[in-house]
């Protein structure tokens, strides 16, 4: 009786133990919860293996010839960039609820559950509109898609961040041939969470953020920085923008449409960075669904790329230096159609959105695929996730190395790789005119 | 010492591809950054009237020269930075062109202005430090003490507030692509700014205010010698000369601006108090054998401001304004002659630009459109005239004078491999000059870049010092090659 007892007592933890793990899911179709299951019930999702009934395991490759056992967990970018060489490291490991949010974004999330109320233009509100949006994702299980986009807008976890990184062009046989480093910062003036001032900075209400850029190579280019305020309420004010250019050594006024041209020639816009920089106020977005995605591990087995600045030999290629291999994971993710609502060089983009239990803390739209005016495939945004140690492991957060984004039509690729560190404690004064001419030469 | 000078930067530029990467890093926190380039100038004008007296048949090379910067910079801290561009430049033209007469490359090298800091230069061959400073930047203050450029304003390609800095006509006058900043000369001074706390004036936004002060490194323009290619007038006639000048070597300037943003409107209140950059003559007694000229540089106090708004979309369109005044700006008495008389009238000049970035080509960049028009106002023009010469069709000063449309379009293609741009300056009264260009960046280091300039218009028969069409003997192709390191 003693040892039967005992039996119940070790089976019952042992099932604990693997509910709280993550461990595989059993492989049994009937026993995998739906993506809308595992966001709302803050589940552990099931793995690759899980969903492909064991004919995948971790650690195979994905490449062309096998790609079609995981097809329908893959955006179409991606399917196009595996038949043009990209190769997917399968990883098992499935990830935590909640496992990478700052831990004050998760009290708030829960603390404000129920209180935000949205206006017509998609602007978030605490319970009544006009009172600014304390902090926390807004919309723990969104019903369309302004509140995904919400959720991706409002329930930013860091106050602050700073990148240093270089863009690397990619021409379509693989090589890299030219560069540009860059170092950005952007301060929060509202929604802060963890630094002080908490809430809104005073004398900044009003402005969402202020976010410094500047190019630090070639020499040529060297020194050209950019300041951008975004407002709280981005369809009431747009913009504004100014530009530091050395060559002329003067700060002149920017246009926002800026968004959409090529980021230093690169592949991305402006309005690409982190999936999309743009004012939410200018598209519609459509919520397809949740569904179980195919993205880049939050916590890689190694670092790929390093505060020097140089990659890890460890890190596999394809196709040259086109597609870094990386470990790919299943999570579940809100897939958004967004159409803007101007003229727009793309016509749509098909966005892969982090749910707010499996967030990406730096940034929510994860994927995405564009399309150009004529309703093609143009391109293919995806992150280098993975890095957790250091910085981030304080935090208890992982983010990106930085992003690729891959043009399908003409084989050419930008790599933009960074090191990212949140919360420096920087004030609003560091993104400012007096600043682009300090950084300026 | 020009063979020192070439075997210094042939050296250099051998050991730099060597070491060719983002930065070479010579210590910690310390770094050195630069390019090697080599431009050519081909004349496809005419003879430059201007050195009739010293050169008898056109010319075919306008510009030979070879450069290497360096940029020198130490961080210790994110506070701190230490930083010198040095530049050496050897100068071939009138050893590639026999018809050229040997004219000094480098007049900026006067023993006068030695604080220049060129330790070695001659007639073709230099080294300097062109730029030499300190930054202090904290939170909300920011200093730049040494040799610098002070830049105000937001019109290209003209200079409204852009004032400060006296600028090196002497090698390629104001013809270069990167505008002014290789021409402008550095001066010793101090400049400061300072952002406001926002909450202090909250109607008011990115309030800030600057300042720099000059403590008597006063550096007037330098203009190209006799037998110069760009030599823009003729010499001074022959009774004029050796005339006594009152320079202001020793004496201070400064100014201060305050920077503000309303909703969408952002713009700049300035002032500054200067001396004239160009000499001003005067000749009080008719002497023999030749006059008592007098050149001096009448201090003026300038009062400007600027303005932009971006226009949302479908406009999606910048639009700046800039102007200044200058109560009692120096000009030259039209009722005065052969003697020569300073008159003194309010000045204005003003200029408006719009911008716009729009998609023309498919996938590529977007398209940068530029139209500017500037133009001065003289009070009492009627009374006044450019140049100490006679008054004649060719020497006056019009109600609305050198009024100018700018016309800029530019288009980077394949990742900014290709660049197309031109630039069309057209003034109603008859003048204008079309500036296409060419450049080519294959990667991170080399650059390839060709430019022509065309000068046309039948303004003032071609003569009036006020109309772009003085310079029609200018017209040229330019050729650069560029390694950036």
């Amino acid at each position: 009786m003693k040892h039967l007892k005992l039996n119940w007592i070790s089976v019952s933890g042992a099932f604990l133990l693997y509910v709280c793990l993550g461990l595989p899911y059993l492989v049994n179709g009937a026993e995998i919860p739906s993506p809308e299951e595992v966001i709302s019930k803050q589940l552990v999702p099931p793995t690759i293996e899980d969903l492909t009934g064991g004919k995948v395991k971790d650690g195979d490759v994905i490449e062309k010839n096998n790609m079609d056992i995981v097809r329908e967990y893959l955006p179409a970018g991606a399917i196009e960039c595996i038949n043009q060489g990209m190769k997917l490291i399968m990883r098992c490991a499935a990830e935590k609820p909640f496992e990478n949010v700052i831990k004050v974004t998760r009290e708030m999330t829960i603390a404000n559950a129920g209180k935000a109320v949205m206006d017509t233009t998609g602007a978030v509100y605490y319970e009544q509109i006009g009172t600014f949006w304390p902090g926390g994702l807004p919309y723990l299980s969104p019903k369309d898609g302004m509140e995904v986009m919400a959720n991706v807008k409002y329930g930013i976890s860091w106050d602050d961040y700073h990148t240093k990184g270089t863009i690397y062009l990619v021409n379509k046989e693989g090589q890299v041939y030219k560069k540009i480093s860059q170092e950005n910062k952007q301060i929060m003036c509202c929604m802060r969470k963890s630094l002080p001032p908490l809430g809104v900075w005073p004398g900044y209400e009003g402005q969402m953020f202020r976010r410094l850029s500047v190019i630090t190579y070639p020499l040529e280019l060297r020194g050209q920085g950019q300041f951008v305020v975004r407002y709280y309420d981005d369809a009431k004010n747009y913009d504004t923008g100014f530009n530091y250019f050395p060559t002329f050594k003067r700060t002149l006024r920017i246009s926002t449409t800026v968004w959409q041209d090529n980021l230093g020639g690169s592949d991305n816009t402006n309005g690409d960075s982190e999936g999309l920089k743009e004012p939410y106020s200018d598209w519609n977005f459509k919520l397809v669904g949740a569904k179980y995605i195919l993205i880049p591990e939050h916590r890689a087995p190694f670092i790929y790329y390093s505060q020097e600045e140089e990659f890890n030999p460890k890190l596999q290629w394809d196709e040259g230096r086109r597609w870094p291999r990386m470990g790919w994971t299943i999570l579940p993710m809100y897939v958004v159609e967004a159409t803007p609502k101007q003229k727009h060089v793309y016509s749509k983009k098909v966005m892969y959105v982090a749910s707010p239990t499996f967030p990406q803390p730096i940034s929510m739209i994860e994927m995405f695929d564009a399309y150009d005016p004529q309703g093609k495939l143009w391109k293919f945004y995806c992150p280098h996730n993975g890095s957790w140690q250091g910085w981030n492991e304080k935090w208890g957060i992982t983010t990106p190395w930085g992003t690729f984004m891959a043009d399908l039509q003409t084989r050419h690729t930008t790599q933009f790789w960074f090191n990212i560190n949140i919360n420096q404690g920087f004030p609003p004064t560091l993104a400012s005119f007096k600043e682009l001419v300090a950084q300026g030469r | 010492m020009k063979k020192l000078c070439l075997c210094s930067i042939v050296a250099l530029f051998i050991l730099l591809i060597g070491e060719a990467k983002a930065a070479i890093q010579l210590a910690d926190n310390f770094f050195l950054r630069g390019l090697f380039r080599h431009q050519m100038i081909y004349n496809m004008g005419q003879l430059n009237p201007n050195n009739l007296s010293v050169q008898d048949d056109k010319n075919h090379i306008n510009l030979s020269r070879t450069w290497l910067i360096t940029e020198l910079e130490y961080k210790p801290t994110d506070i701190f930075k230490v930083y010198s561009k040095m530049r050496f430049i050897w100068d071939q033209t009138t050893h590639l062109d026999d018809e050229l007469y040997d004219y000094n490359a480098f007049p900026l090298s006067t023993p006068h202005y030695g604080i220049h800091m060129r330790p070695g230069h001659d007639t073709d061959a230099v080294a300097e430090i062109w730029e030499l400073y300190t930054d202090l930047n904290m939170e909300k203050l920011w200093f730049r003490l040494g040799r610098q450029q002070i830049v105000w304003g937001e019109m290209v390609q003209a200079r409204i507030m852009d004032i400060v800095n006296p600028l090196d006509y002497s090698w390629h006058f104001t013809f270069e692509p990167e505008e002014f900043e290789n021409i402008r000369i550095p001066l010793w001074a101090i400049r400061g700014t300072y952002t406001i706390e926002q909450s202090l004036l909250p109607w008011l936004e990115e309030l800030y205010i600057e300042g720099f002060y000059n403590p008597g490194d006063i550096v007037p323009n330098r203009n190209p010698e006799l037998g110069n290619p760009y030599k823009p007038s003729p010499p001074p006639p022959w009774v004029y000369q050796a005339p006594e000048t009152e320079d202001r070597w020793g004496e201070d300037e400064f100014g201060g601006r305050l920077g503000y943003r309303i909703g969408q409107v952002a713009g700049t209140f300035n002032y500054a108090y200067l001396y004239a950059d160009s000499a001003y003559q005067e000749c009080a007694a008719i002497g023999r054998p030749s006059w008592s000229v007098k050149q001096s540089y009448p201090q003026i106090d300038v009062f400007g401001m600027t303005l932009n708004y971006a226009l949302n979309e479908p406009i999606s369109t910048v639009v700046t304004f800039e102007g200044s005044y200058t109560p009692d700006y120096p000009w030259y008495d039209n009722s005065v002659f052969p003697g020569i008389a300073v008159k003194e009238a309010d000045t204005w000049d003003l200029g408006i630009g719009l911008q716009r970035f729009t998609s023309i080509f498919p996938g590529e960049d977007f398209m940068n459109i530029q139209l500017q028009y500037t133009v001065k106002i003289v009070e009492d023009h009627d009374k006044l005239k450019w140049t100490p010469g006679p008054y004649d069709e060719n020497n006056i000063v019009e109600n609305l004078t050198r009024d100018t449309f700018a016309f800029v379009v530019s288009q980077d293609f394949s990742h900014k491999t290709y660049k197309a741009q031109c630039t069309i300056l057209y003034q109603p009264d008859g003048a204008y000059k079309i500036n296409p260009g060419f450049k080519y960046s294959p990667g991170d280091h080399w650059i390839f870049d060709i430019y022509a300039s065309w000068w046309g218009g039948s303004a003032f028969q071609n003569a009036n010092p006020a109309c772009m069409n003085g310079l029609y003997y200018l017209d040229e192709i330019m050729g650069r090659i560029t390694y950036q390191f």
